[in-house]
């Protein structure tokens, strides 16, 4: 009996100190670091105008990545749940690779396909259209490697539940649009919501990819995590850790809102 | 529904080329906008920089221009260059890099003698970076193979500020074994054997450095040394070698993108400015050496004048191409000397 | 004919769900499928439902061809096996659904849902939501919600499968009753014999995609067309050396034969017997409790037959011998079936005049 007891408190020991080191710990340096210098020279540097562009290019490029992936990720979870494809299990692979290719990869991929290299130079020429090295890019890339996450979320709840419903509201005239609206998505609701959650967090703090084809244009194409990067190779640790406090915010805020989401979803799976 | 996925795929790019083009639209191609694509060490080089030239061509031409910069490793920017970044200038660390972009045709040959100096308007050399009070008492390339010193220095291989680093302990070889091949060969075996971390980049070497600690000596650009020193004022000191290499960073207008832009006279003066008395000052006041003479001899207490410098053109190495093709490449003098631990 | 099927074919792959079907149904008819697991009674009413396209062949509703109708416009309710309730809403907004999607309008809605409330027992009940409602509670709003917007025809899809038996039997005379006074011309599936018994007007027996046989209850069970329907019906003993029994003879263009339970009668050795060179002496193997009657297993020149006793008269014991009076059987070959009598007991008859 003791010997059960004392292997749950190891357990948990260990636990918490794995905790406390990877997280906790650094939590606190990043705060303490970022406040180094005092109050007023860390709001100079949140309020600079190069942290200003890089948090509204932050924002723009996940709130793209979250809607377009919310379109994707209903339509792709809808077509694989609810028509018998051959290809289905091909299909739910191919959503599977920005999970299982190194951002960076992905990042090289875009940058040698629409880069001046690529093969789609000549037509992006004609229609004078800058995707590498420029904004757009970036939200490209973003909206890839955070494609699979709400597609996946989705689809085991729309899997699990069966068509029965559907086919009953179908023989009764409902329209396809209808159908979705009062029947299959307040089914999915919570677990969309939860698969926005986690696209929005993994755009955000999106490095590897977005750093090979930014350009690292000062004020135009640096996001976030790119600048804090920058900040930490000019040695200025403080102010780069000064920035990482707003993702850190960030962070916790999308954190407080899974939770939230989470429990609302057990509520009503039950 | 495959049809409707390819439509969807169409419609996700166009949209966000669209939400991308808008927020371009602000930074769309006017001649009034210029490009510099520089090199990770020249932040704050081109910071001051840009606030004068900006100053000057204002007084020049009553126009307001705006400069972006877009640092990072020597040779990752140039490539970027190659993929698409639309640089109207490029102010890099080697002649080689700059090359790389000329054989792609944005650059029209012959550029290196478009601008004094062979289009170097500052230079830096190598220098040895030691911890306060040198305690291992290091004065010269001969020290660093000293079995209880550990060396900090970039990879060759993904460094530009590296292969300088490389090229200078070569130089000194040269000098002390009289050109004896073997043994040369068997200094830089013994030298890169003492290299504790081999960083892929100048600026991680020297993070690695004075941020964490590690090592004795660091081999850094004489300008990345005295920043150091700015920034952590006593706890590290500079020592100069006997010999070291005249590192030539490069600049160059990129003729494709300027002229696509309209900026070509906008970048020909800002490349040009950087010969200016007032541009000289500021290079030497961020630790670069200016190749003006006068300016130079203005801060002989900053830089040791007394190094003896090799150039790149030396019959020694002869050049870039000969150098990658001898030292650097796949199989080369590098490789054969250097064993991964 | 209100509902017809014409030389309806349908396969899945390989696997055959309807071979040529044929049938026709008059209105307000409450007719059942009945078949085992896997014989295509579910296929035909999704076909009928327009839930699945036939292969070939017609159908037609009230005189009119639907093959090319949609599901939604051929005035189908419909009843799905586990409910299929839309979770999500209350229980009057499912009853309501069909009507919205008509757009009716909201108070001619909101007066029939009443309406249906309370046939369907549910009155008051109409916030409730499906997870909050009993087995029977569900079937029957599937079922108002089925029959809300007045739908030609009405489909069951084996509606008692997923309910407790005591609910079962009440939701059987319910469902019945109601559909008769509704007057809807109403076809459920079922693989259960008592059910499509207590419920049906017709049954439709179907056996791998064919229908083998139609026609009421009672007709079937008497007079089962093909072997299938007499194996299928009923309880009864499959018996290949029949000619053993007394008064029977082999018949070689019938291998087999089929004996109801009610064709054999037990009496006990002191009991008196009117046919007794008809009868013939069998030995209690085994005997069930089956409420009302005891099922019995008697052995009878080593070959079991299944009949029933009266729980009401005195109680038989294993071992026991008893006389045992076969009066009919079933031949049965691949397509054919025939009714036979013991011949002894007609030459017995024959004797005593």
């Amino acid at each position: 009996m003791s010997k059960i007891f004392s292997v749950r408190y190891l357990l948990i020991g260990i636990s918490i100190i794995f905790i406390f080191i990877m997280l906790i710990l650094p939590l606190y340096v990043i705060i303490n670091e970022a406040f180094h210098n005092g109050f007023s020279p860390y709001f100079n540097v949140i309020s600079d105008k190069f942290t200003l562009h890089a948090l509204s290019l932050t924002l723009l490029a996940t709130g793209t990545a979250v809607l377009c992936n919310t379109i994707f990720g209903l339509f792709a979870a809808w077509a694989l749940t609810r028509f018998q494809y051959r290809h289905s299990k091909l299909l739910t692979t191919l959503i599977d690779i920005p999970f299982t290719i190194s951002p960076v990869i992905a990042g090289l991929i875009f940058s040698l396909t629409f880069g001046r290299i690529g093969w789609t130079q000549p037509i992006l020429n004609f229609f004078h259209i800058k995707i590498v090295f420029a904004v757009t890019g970036i939200i490209l890339v973003t909206i890839f490697v955070t494609l699979p996450f709400i597609a996946r979320t989705i689809m085991p709840v729309l899997h699990s539940r069966g068509t029965q419903e559907e086919e009953a509201a179908a023989l009764m005239g409902a329209s396809g649009l209808t159908i979705f609206r009062r029947i299959t998505f307040p089914h999915i609701k919570w677990a969309l919501l939860y698969g926005i959650i986690l696209c929005t967090a993994r755009a955000m703090g999106e490095f590897g990819a977005v750093s090979v084809i930014s350009g690292h244009l000062r004020g135009k194409t640096d996001t976030l995590p790119l600048l804090i990067e920058i900040l930490y190779n000019d040695f200025k640790m403080t102010d780069a850790f000064a920035v990482s406090t707003i993702l850190v915010v960030l962070a916790i805020i999308l954190l407080v809102l899974k939770n939230i989401v989470e429990y609302k979803w057990h509520q009503v799976k039950e | 529904m495959n049809k409707k996925f390819i439509l969807f795929a169409i419609f996700i790019i166009i949209s966000s080329v669209l939400a991308g083009c808008k927020s371009d639209e602000q930074s769309a191609s006017s001649n009034n906008q210029l490009i510099n694509v520089s090199y990770d060490p020249t932040r704050e080089l081109y910071a001051a920089y840009n606030a004068a030239f900006i100053k000057h061509w204002q007084e020049k031409t009553g126009q307001a221009v705006t400069i972006t910069q877009s640092h990072g490793g020597s040779g990752a920017q140039a490539r970027s260059v190659i993929e698409g970044n639309d640089a109207d200038v490029v102010t890099l660390a080697l002649e080689y890099d700059i090359t790389a972009i000329e054989k792609t045709g944005l650059i029209k040959k012959g550029w290196l003698s478009s601008f004094p100096h062979d289009s170097s308007p500052y230079t830096s050399t190598i220098v040895f970076l030691v911890r306060k009070g040198n305690p291992k008492n290091i004065k010269d390339w001969n020290d660093l193979i000293r079995p209880d010193i550990s060396i900090i220095t970039p990879n060759p291989k993904t460094s530009g500020g590296a292969r300088w680093n490389y090229l200078a302990a070569w130089a000194y070889a040269n000098n002390a074994y009289q050109g004896n091949e073997e043994q040369m060969k068997k200094y830089m075996k013994k030298l890169f054997n003492n290299v504790l971390v081999l960083d892929s980049g100048a600026r991680g070497a020297t993070t690695t450095f004075v941020e964490n600690g590690q090592g004795d000596v660091l081999l850094a650009w004489e300008n990345e040394a005295y920043l150091s020193l700015k920034e952590h004022p006593d706890e590290f000191q500079i020592v100069s070698p006997s010999i070291s290499i005249l590192a030539q960073p490069s600049v160059a207008v990129v003729d494709k993108i300027a002229d696509e832009h309209g900026t070509r006279e906008l970048a020909e003066e800002y490349l040009n400015y950087l010969y200016s008395p007032e541009a000289q000052k500021i290079a030497a006041d961020n630790f670069y050496r200016p190749t003006d003479e006068n300016i130079l001899k203005q801060y002989a207490d900053t830089f040791d004048l007394n190094i003896k410098l090799a150039t790149i053109n030396d019959p020694l190495f002869g050049g870039w191409d000969k150098v990658q093709e001898t030292h650097f490449k796949d199989g080369g003098i590098f490789d054969q000397i250097y064993q991964k631990k | 004919m209100y509902i017809e099927f014409r030389n309806v074919n349908k396969s899945f792959g390989a696997y055959k769900a309807s071979d040529n079907v044929n049938f026709s149904l008059s209105k307000g008819s409450l007719s059942a499928l009945l078949g085992p697991s896997g014989s295509g009674k579910t296929t035909i009413l999704r076909i009928l439902a327009g839930l699945e396209t036939p292969d070939s062949g017609d159908v037609f509703i009230d005189g009119q061809r639907i093959n090319d109708t949609i599901p939604a416009k051929r005035g189908i309710g419909f009843v799905f096996q586990n409910y299929a309730l839309f979770r999500y809403m209350t229980v009057f907004d499912n009853i309501a659904f069909g009507m919205q999607i008509k757009k009716f309008p909201p108070k001619q809605i909101k007066q029939r849902v009443n309406e249906l409330l309370k046939l369907i027992g549910l009155d008051g009940l109409g916030g409730r939501y499906p997870v909050q409602l009993s087995g029977g509670q569900k079937q029957r709003t599937a079922f108002a919600r089925a029959i809300a917007p007045e739908p030609k025809v009405l489909l069951l899809d084996e509606p008692f499968a997923a309910i407790d038996a005591k609910v079962r039997h009440d939701l059987r005379q319910w469902l019945k009753n109601t559909i008769k006074e509704l007057n809807i011309t109403s076809i459920f599936v079922t693989h259960d014999q008592e059910e499509a018994n207590e419920v049906a007007d017709e049954i439709l027996i179907i056996n791998r995609g064919k229908v083998e046989q139609s026609g009421s209850p009672i007709s079937v069970y008497k007079k089962p067309a093909t072997p299938f329907v007499a194996q299928f019906i009923g309880e009864n003993s499959l018996i290949n050396d029949y000619g053993n029994f007394k008064g029977f003879q082999f018949n070689k263009n019938f291998p087999a034969a089929i004996i109801r339970p009610e064709f054999i009668s037990l009496f006990k050795p002191q009991e008196q017997v009117k046919n007794t060179y008809s009868a013939e002496s069998g030995t209690i193997k085994a005997i069930t409790f089956r409420g009302a009657y005891l099922e019995i297993i008697v052995t009878l020149n080593n070959i079991d037959l299944k009949t029933i006793w009266p729980t009401g008269r005195e109680l038989l014991r294993p071992q026991e011998k008893v006389i045992v009076l076969i009066r009919k059987m079933y031949l049965i070959n691949a397509d054919s079936v025939c009714e036979i009598e013991n011949a002894a007991i007609t030459a017995d008859n024959s004797v005593i005049i």
